[in-house]
């Protein structure tokens, strides 16, 4: 699973961002890389609803990689189930 | 919600409208881009009606076109992403600062808007948080769909 989600944030970030997805390191602050905080809040709205899940804005500020998001997303599909 | 008014119950659904002068007063847009008539429905945190009358005085009918008045789709735009900012400002605890500058934008339109159309901006409530807000927006003209889309809009925070 974490190789699903961490290949669907890669594809997601690198659309936002303008990126190739081969350039992008999974634990890189995406902030370096040039994305800002309305790019963060579609990438949480997209996860939401690709997997139904509820994610609070206090989590917004640990979407500082795609590992870190990664780990958000895991454990919140790991309380759902 | 205080510059919002009661003026109709329907069964037990209470309706709150706002007028021109209220939208003003939430709104910071000015003439020629307040793209918001008047709100016919309002739900803090889930939904917003709004209206936009297009008459054939509009600025944009100058050039767009000067043979065939067709109100642009850059404005419509606009004013779903106002509609969004209202119901966003209207969902906020008192003294946030609103979401009103547009960060993206997914867009269709699929019907031509002319003078003496009646734009009904439909928002619903994607996600709202502090720094910014994601609102789904469908237009209709006479329950006839003419747009569509979902509209991200930040506070002006920055990350």
């Amino acid at each position: 699973m974490r190789d699903e989600v961490t290949a669907l944030l890669k594809s997601e970030v690198a659309r936002m961002i303008e990126l190739p997805e081969e350039s992008i390191d999974d634990s890189v602050h995406l902030a370096e890389l040039g994305m800002d905080s309305l790019q963060a809040l579609q990438l949480l709205v997209l996860i939401e609803r690709t997997y139904q899940l509820e994610i609070g804005e206090e989590e917004l500020q640990c979407f500082t990689s795609i590992n870190a998001i990664a780990e958000v997303v895991l454990s919140r599909m790991a309380v759902a189930s | 919600m205080s510059a919002a008014s009661v003026v109709s119950v329907a069964s037990s659904a209470v309706t709150e409208t706002l007028g021109f002068e209220q939208v003003r007063s939430i709104l910071s847009h000015r003439f020629p881009f307040l793209m918001i008539d008047r709100v016919t429905d309002i739900q803090p945190g889930k939904r917003l009606v709004a209206l936009k009358h297009i008459t054939g005085n509009e600025l944009c009918f100058l050039g767009h076109f000067p043979d065939r008045a067709i109100f642009p789709g850059v404005l419509i735009l606009e004013a779903m992403a106002q509609s969004v900012s209202l119901l966003d400002s209207l969902s906020r605890e008192p003294g946030s600062p609103p979401a009103k500058f547009l960060g993206n934008a997914t867009a269709q339109f699929v019907a031509p808007v002319v003078p003496g159309d009646s734009l009904q901006i439909e928002t619903l409530l994607v996600k709202q948080m502090q720094r910014g807000v994601i609102g789904s927006v469908h237009v209709n003209v006479q329950g006839k769909r003419v747009a569509r889309g979902e509209i991200t809009l930040g506070t002006g925070e920055s990350i």
